[in-house]
């Protein structure tokens, strides 16, 4: 792939709806299925990953003239890694009820698919512009996919949003446990799919 | 690499008969759930159903003594019952020997009233079995898959086709022990001493890395038939959550060495048993008639949360 | 700056710099010992796909 063309906005509405990572490209499935029980815990995982991808993707282009092309995924691999290790201790000193409950989670950001193939097929040809845009693009995508699907399991395990009581009722508790999380992510990847399926149809008359 | 699927089979309903075989034999009285040493100087018996408190706490209905000379009784200092009635703790005076099984005979077991008559246990550490409990526990209980959720990428992506799956399993399990034994070693004995252990997420994925590149650098030298098996998996290796899981999760307890070693290898075979299953019923799959919209990964999400949910009837399951 | 925290950070660079010259010696003398000669018409043809994984 060449250095992009794409202007700003363009690389951000990429990220959050052309190749949205979690429903367009499925990566990162691990959170999406685990912890996305509810609206808050979707939120602050993604602006962990939001932060990472963009100070990595950064990282990566201001120093991509630098790496010798054997070690570019290691390297990679370690500058994430230092991302994760800020967000993980600063998460842990401001807001720690959140943080345990996130569990393991913020620490295996480290390992999501979705921020090394963005390093690996964008940020090590494009500039340190581009690759903060595109960056801010993936976060904010996922940061929505995230919110989503805890959006969904909230309303329907719960009958809350943020914690506020908004039905009254619990339509359908089995969505609150973290096994739902399989079903929730297929059912709405379907949907997905039908909604692209009608659509072409009708362009196609 | 061909793998009757038969044979593997029946070798899993074998495993499972002996697990239930096992766990059969431990029961000695039927209102007696667990007895265990804890501590330095108690024992902890776990019973059915509430006791009454009037006989729990009566020293003189328990005996205990070590298997080996039954004529030397143990002094019993203290009978503590729990707040649900269910467990006794018994206090002894001097630091019990838990390498020796003891004998703990109970006699006339009230509860609610009615008296459940005598009972003869033994005590004992089960080393081995805590091992095995252990390896059983990351490999089906706590399935990484599909009771922790991790590694889904991976797991998706490799479990359309059954050999793919099995070596995918394979390859993951070998780097997972190599990896998770330097990062137990290394948080032990220079992060944990240091106070270094802010830096565990940096170190545990270089060291992942680095087995990586090792075993890839040598299998290709040693092995290339093996290496043209294998090798397409090695990349995918680093992309799985579970395999710096793992070391997290040994830097979050305090498991030693041997136990370690299960650990990781319970993860890598569980990682393999998941894609197994997973992989079968993709296999079919292919062939079933599905609505367009749920073809591909919708309906392999829809058939994971249904094995999700039976490896849910395993939680809670304890085995020594 | 606190004396500890000084402390601390050497420390950590001390450790992973030599866990890095260590791995990074020994993978090197692997690399070395268990060289395969690559045919460097596959590495050109590589490079021409790339990114097609």
């Amino acid at each position: 792939m060449p250095a992009t063309t794409k202007t700003n906005p363009q690389l951000l509405f990429n990220g959050i709806l052309g190749e949205n990572p979690i429903f367009r490209l499925a990566l990162s499935m691990c959170p999406a299925v685990g912890i996305s029980t509810t609206v808050m815990n979707g939120l602050l995982l993604g602006i962990a990953v939001l932060f990472v991808q963009v100070f990595s993707s950064c990282t990566i282009a201001a120093i991509k003239n630098h790496i010798h092309p054997r070690i570019r995924i290691p390297t990679y691999t370690l500058t994430i890694a230092t991302w994760v290790t800020v967000i993980d201790l600063v998460l842990a000193a401001y807001v720690p009820e959140a943080y345990k409950q996130m569990g393991i989670f913020v620490k295996l950001i480290v390992a999501f698919a979705i921020i090394t193939m963005r390093l690996e097929t964008f940020a090590c040809k494009n500039s340190v512009n581009a690759s903060f845009w595109d960056g801010l693009g993936m976060g904010l995508g996922f940061l929505f996919g995230m919110m989503a699907l805890g959006f969904v399991r909230e309303l329907l395990g719960m009958g809350t949003l943020f914690g506020y009581d908004i039905l009254g009722f619990r339509p359908l508790l089995f969505f609150i446990l973290p096994v739902a999380g399989f079903f929730c992510v297929g059912f709405m990847m379907a949907m997905f799919n039908y909604i692209e399926l009608a659509v072409n149809r009708k362009k196609r008359g | 690499m061909k793998i009757n699927s038969r044979t593997l089979f029946t070798l899993s309903a074998l495993v499972l008969l002996c697990l239930f075989l096992l766990t059969g034999c431990r029961q000695e009285h039927r209102f007696i759930k667990k007895t265990a040493f804890k501590d330095a100087n108690s024992i902890v018996i776990t019973f059915a159903g509430p006791v009454d408190e009037g006989w729990a706490k009566d020293i003189s209905k328990y005996t205990v003594y070590e298997k080996p000379d039954p004529d030397i009784k143990l002094k019993i200092t203290e009978a503590h019952l729990s707040q649900d009635k269910k467990t006794v703790t018994l206090r002894f005076k001097e630091n019990l020997n838990q390498d020796q099984p003891h004998m703990l005979a109970m006699s006339q077991i009230t509860s609610e009233g009615r008296s459940l008559g005598s009972a003869f246990v033994s005590v004992k550490k089960l080393y081995l079995g805590y091992l095995f409990s252990v390896l059983i526990g990351a490999m089906i209980i706590n399935n990484f898959v599909f009771a922790k959720y991790l590694g889904l990428c991976v797991f998706f992506g490799t479990s359309q086709k059954k050999s793919t799956a099995i070596g995918m399993g394979i390859t993951f399990t070998i780097v997972m022990v190599f990896s998770s034994m330097m990062a137990w070693f290394l948080y032990q004995f220079v992060l944990k001493p240091y106070r270094l252990d802010f830096l565990e997420i940096v170190v545990f994925i270089g060291l992942v890395s680095l087995s990586v590149q090792a075993v890839d650098t040598i299998l290709r030298k040693v092995n290339p038939m093996l290496f043209k098996a294998f090798g397409v998996y090695l990349v995918l290796v680093i992309a799985n959550c579970i395999i710096i899981a793992v070391p997290l999760t040994l830097a979050a307890n305090t498991y030693n060495a041997m136990e370690s070693l299960m650990l990781a290898f319970g993860a890598g075979m569980g990682f393999l048993i998941a894609l197994f299953l997973m992989s079968s019923v993709r296999e079919r799959l292919e062939l079933a008639n599905i609505p367009r919209s749920y073809r591909g990964l919708p309906i392999a999400f829809v058939v994971a949360g249904l094995f999700a949910l039976a490896f849910l009837g395993f939680s809670g399951m304890s085995i020594f | 700056m606190d004396p500890t925290l000084v402390k601390l950070a050497l420390g950590g660079l001390a450790v992973l710099g030599c866990i890095g010259i260590f791995f990074g010696i020994g993978l090197a003398l692997a690399a070395y010992k268990f060289a395969v000669e690559a045919n460097p018409k596959v590495e050109e043809v590589l490079e021409v796909l790339a990114g097609a994984q």
